[in-house]
Order: structure tokens, then sequence, then C-alpha cells
């Protein structure tokens, strides 16, 4: 049903733009693009950067399901493997290990 | 619109804000908020720029199109935005050496450049060998309940606190 506007190659360009200067403002606002507050995460002395990323996986996750309950949202979710997720890349390729796929998740509803 | 102008917002706030978003991106372009690709992308741009349209003929580019798509443009955007943001907030500033690499290793500007150099080269390899970053893994693939994202967010932190131990605690200590 929205196939229209996602096919609009112009206007997808303006959206892309307009999500990125919105997701640039709010990342700039959150502290996450301070050099000192992402170190300050990884050395566990300040937990902005989590604070951010989890309320925004956890409003993004309900938010996300309701909408493709709707039918009006597809999820993309990527394959993995051990070997390309965790550590050496020359497994990358291998399509039988994929994790993500491996569920119901695919479905295009 | 003083909020506008605020120097830092309740990350609480930025995250549920970072959340509606998705929701935008899901349904009006069916997009996941990523940013690893267009790196690529940009790498293809580059290459262009000096091999010609032999580029365009790799499978990794023909996967990846060198072009002006959605994601490049939701990069170049989070430039703008993040800008906007630091001008309104009068933190806008150049800086080479940031204060906590200053005060472990002092102000000097060639080892600060030198790492930060290394540390991109690594960072961007690894996001496109693990098929996303902290945004498109750490933020998009997880809200999805995606394994292969929790799987990376877990090792993206893991190796990260690692190295900023080893860096910061032990080499700097």
């Amino acid at each position: 049903m929205l196939t229209k506007l996602h096919t609009n190659k112009r206007l997808q360009l303006v959206l892309g733009l307009v999500a990125g200067i919105a997701f640039g403002f709010l990342l700039q606002k959150g502290g996450v693009t301070t050099y000192d507050v992402i170190l300050g995460q990884l050395l566990l002395t300040d937990f902005t950067m989590v604070k951010v990323m989890l309320s925004a996986v956890v409003t993004g996750m309900l938010g996300v399901y309701a909408l493709r309950g709707l039918g009006v949202a597809r999820l993309h979710p990527k394959s993995g493997s051990v070997g390309k997720t965790v550590a050496s890349p020359y497994s990358a390729t291998a399509p039988a290990q994929s994790l993500a796929q491996s569920g119901r998740v695919h479905s295009t509803r | 619109m003083e909020w506008l102008r605020m120097q830092q917002w309740s990350p609480y706030v930025v995250g549920i804000g970072i959340g509606i978003l998705s929701w935008l991106t899901f349904v009006l372009s069916d997009k996941p908020i990523g940013c690893s690709t267009a790196f690529a992308r940009f790498s293809g741009m580059i290459e262009r720029a000096f091999r010609g349209n032999k580029t365009l003929a790799k499978p990794y580019f023909k996967q990846y199109v060198p072009a002006l798509t959605w994601d490049v443009m939701l990069v170049i955007g989070i430039v703008i935005g993040s800008f906007a943001s630091a001008l309104l907030s009068g933190q806008f500033q150049l800086t080479w050496v940031p204060s906590l690499w200053a005060a472990t290793f002092g102000s000097a500007y060639v080892p600060r450049l030198l790492v930060a150099v290394i540390g991109g080269v690594l960072m961007g390899a690894g996001a496109r060998w693990a098929d996303g970053c902290t945004s498109g893994h750490g933020i998009s693939g997880t809200l999805q309940l995606a394994v292969s994202s929790w799987l990376a967010v877990a090792c993206f932190f893991a190796g990260g606190i690692v190295a900023a131990f080893v860096i910061f605690r032990v080499l700097g200590a």
C-alpha cells in the first residue's frame, strides 16, 4: 500500500536527508557525538550511550512491531553467523549459517 | 524554542526520539536507520573517480551501487543535523585532541590523529564484515529482535570495552 511512496526515488532522497538531520540532531543533543561520552561508556564511567541506545530500542521495538501488525511496516533483519558477526570475515558468505533468517521474521508483512 | 539551544537533553528523551524516528523510516521509506552501507557507497564513489566505470563491475559494488541513495542522504543529514545542534547550543568547536585523550597521552596531535585513523579503518572494516554498525545493528537490528544484531552489539561492547581499557588503563596508566 505504501509501495508508491517507497519507489518514489526523489522523495526518498529527501526523506533520507530529513531523517538524517533529525537523527544527527538527536545524537548531538544526547551527547553521543562526543568523544569523552563514548569513551566514558567503554570505560564504564558514563552510561549515557547505553541509556540512549536502550530507550531507542525499546521505543522502536514497540512501534515497529505494532506497525508490522497493522501491515504498514516490514522487518529487515540482517543475516549473521558466528564467523561473520563475532570474529572472522572469512565465513561471511555462508548463507546456510544465517541466524536472523532461520526464524519466521523474514515474512514480508 | 529554548530547548533547541540546550546543551544536552535527557538520554531517555533522545532515545525515545530515535525510536519514534525509526517508526517513521520503517513506514515512510521501508528502511531501518543504518550508516555503514553509505560508507561502502562513498568508497565506491572514490574508487570510481580513479578507476572509472570498471569499479561498477565489481560484484561488491553491484550489490552496493555507489550512487546517491536513501542511506547516503541519511549520513549527509546526520552531519547537517548534528552540526546544527552543536551550533544552536554553542558547543561547536574544532578540536584536534579531546580532553580525555589529552589528560592521558598529552596534547600532541600527531599520535591522536594516527590512532583515530587506525581506529576508523578498523571500525569501518568491522562494521562492513558484520553487515552493520552501532546504528544498523546496535539500534535498528536489535529493535527488530534480530539474533545477528544482538550478537553483534554484544561483541561491539565486548571489543570496545577491552580496547578502551587496554588503551587508557594499561597503556595510559
